[in-house]
């Protein structure tokens, strides 16, 4: 059999995993469901005209995509934190590359199915009852449900723009690589980490923008052609790139 | 089977082995033993693949263990000291856990837990540290691995579970497995083990089989004054002196482990000379 990946010892991974964790995910996808029922409505108890607007649906979606990603992602590789558990993740006769791919199912792709799934349950059935209990014949005033995947961000004066949901893959990317890299306090550490390189970044941008041609232009940023499609490949790059280094990360493991 | 040359490993700044070289066969059981703090659990989860020697190479049925291959993993199985269960019953624990092991065999995990009257239906959280070792060394050993690494296996054990260990694993020892025992409850496992390896300040200080053991020393009360005055080691009790002399007779006498190692520890350099002769 192969001893780098097999589809097999994928498949029992993946039962595996969801036996011993199925309980707290839907335990927490219901507290997430009910946490959101009860924002909206508490919005919907404040605002006036009683609505519930598009850029609060959009911060209630991006908000625990973000929080909750990043802790759940680090959650993850909890094991490796002490010896005592590291021990039955590293010893248990999987490749290194299975472990870490069950990881990335259910920390990246079921998380974001299952976040945005119950995000829209919660959403649609509070629109639902905004336009039911609160009706209104002006368009302007009714609640209409958000498509979070239209929503742009950092929009620079180029063609080229970037889905918010992009920077969520990157961010999970790198608190799943602090997971396995720091053994003690790993998401504050990753976080720091983290926070510090986004001052990096911005102090990059601010230079760019003391130099002649790189003015503001109202809320986008200007920029020469090619530095956009390279930001956003970058950008795009580095949830694979980390990934990658979780891997070399996760195989030299010691506990 | 094992085969460790020259391994160099610490812990950041600690030091723990420094150019050990050990054979270990199938077919035997190892008892390793040493003081607290020698390294022998850290020597079993280098053979387990937990760790990374800095220098030397380890050999595990012909894999380096730290590359941690599926193939190497199905044939090891580690029972740690102190360990981790999932909070899931026992057949759902084989039901997901026994796949990724091809020889391991149901029925006689089933034979296993019976004799060590754990509920087959319970659920593992709830069990006691114990009862959970217990469980752990039931799937070790229909695990059917070639490679069986037990830290401490009888702590936590009571009485009649730990004689129901010693009877489990004698029915499991055949020529194809190797057992390694690291523990100092060395009158648990006294009559299972068939070589003894002491490891001290990170080398091994003494490797030698039961049967050369105890037709090179013998373990006797004494009275004679001379006899204790030449044995390699001696301690008084309530029946007289408790010795470890030369077995003269060269007939196979009753060994006493706890007696061996303490021997060995304050005499090893006259023990080690006996049997190199």
């Amino acid at each position: 059999m192969n001893q780098f990946f097999s589809f097999k010892r994928f498949s029992l991974l993946v039962s595996k995993h969801w036996a011993e964790n199925r309980t707290r995910y839907c335990l927490s996808m219901l507290a997430l469901l009910g946490l959101l029922i009860a924002w909206f409505l508490f919005h919907l108890m404040l605002c006036e005209p009683r609505r519930i607007m598009l850029d609060v649906q959009q911060i209630s979606y991006f908000f625990p995509l973000f929080i909750l990603g990043s802790y759940f992602a680090n959650q993850q590789f909890r094991d490796l934190r002490s010896n005592v558990n590291g021990s039955n993740f590293l010893l248990l006769p999987a490749s290194t590359f299975e472990k870490l791919l069950v990881i990335l199912l259910f920390s990246v792709i079921m998380f974001f199915i299952v976040l945005t799934a119950t995000f829209y349950l919660a959403d649609i059935l509070m629109v639902y009852i905004a336009n039911t209990f609160f009706e209104t014949n002006d368009p302007a005033l009714k609640s209409y449900v958000v498509n979070v995947f239209t929503f742009n961000f950092l929009m620079f004066a180029s063609d080229f723009k970037l889905n918010f949901i992009v920077l969520f893959f990157v961010v999970q990317s790198v608190f799943l690589l602090g997971a396995v890299h720091f053994k003690k306090y790993s998401f504050l550490k990753t976080f720091i980490t983290g926070f510090v390189y986004l001052i990096l970044f911005s102090l990059v941008f601010f230079i760019y923008r003391q130099l002649p041609g790189g003015e503001r232009l109202d809320r986008n940023l200007k920029l020469p052609g090619w530095i956009a499609p390279l930001f956003y490949f970058v950008l795009y790059t580095i949830p694979p790139i980390l990934w990658i280094v979780t891997y070399y990360r996760l195989k030299a493991k010691q506990v | 089977m094992i085969s460790i040359q020259n391994l160099s490993f610490a812990y950041k700044k600690k030091p723990v082995f420094n150019g050990l070289n050990l054979q270990l066969k199938a077919g035997h059981v190892y008892g390793l033993l040493g003081k607290n703090g020698t390294g022998k659990s850290s020597l079993l989860r280098n053979i387990a693949g937990l760790l990374n020697p800095q220098n030397g190479t380890i050999s595990v049925n012909g894999f380096t263990p730290f590359e941690r291959l599926p193939i190497f993993l199905a044939n090891v199985f580690m029972v740690a000291e102190e360990f981790y269960l999932p909070d899931i019953s026992i057949p759902d624990f084989i039901k997901y856990y026994s796949p990724f092991y091809p020889g391991f065999d149901t029925r006689k995990f089933t034979n296993y837990i019976s004799v060590f009257e754990i509920p087959a239906e319970s659920t593992l959280q709830n069990m006691s540290y114990g009862q959970k070792k217990k469980v752990l060394i039931s799937f070790a050993l229909a695990a059917n691995a070639k490679v069986l690494l037990l830290d401490e296996p009888t702590n936590g054990l009571d009485i009649i579970s730990k004689s129901q260990f010693r009877k489990i694993l004698a029915e499991v020892v055949d020529e194809e497995r190797c057992i390694i025992i690291s523990t100092h409850q060395v009158k648990d496992l006294e009559n299972l083990i068939d070589r003894v390896t002491i490891i001290d300040e990170g080398k091994i200080l003494f490797d030698e089989n039961i049967e050369d053991i105890s037709k090179k020393l013998s373990f006797r009360f004494s009275y004679d004054q001379t006899d204790v005055e030449n044995a390699y080691y001696s301690e008084s009790s309530l029946m007289g002196n408790l010795i470890v002399g030369p077995n003269h007779d060269r007939e196979e006498g009753k060994l006493d482990l706890e007696l061996l190692y303490k021997a060995i520890v304050t005499n090893s350099d006259k023990i080690t000379k006996l049997f190199q002769s």
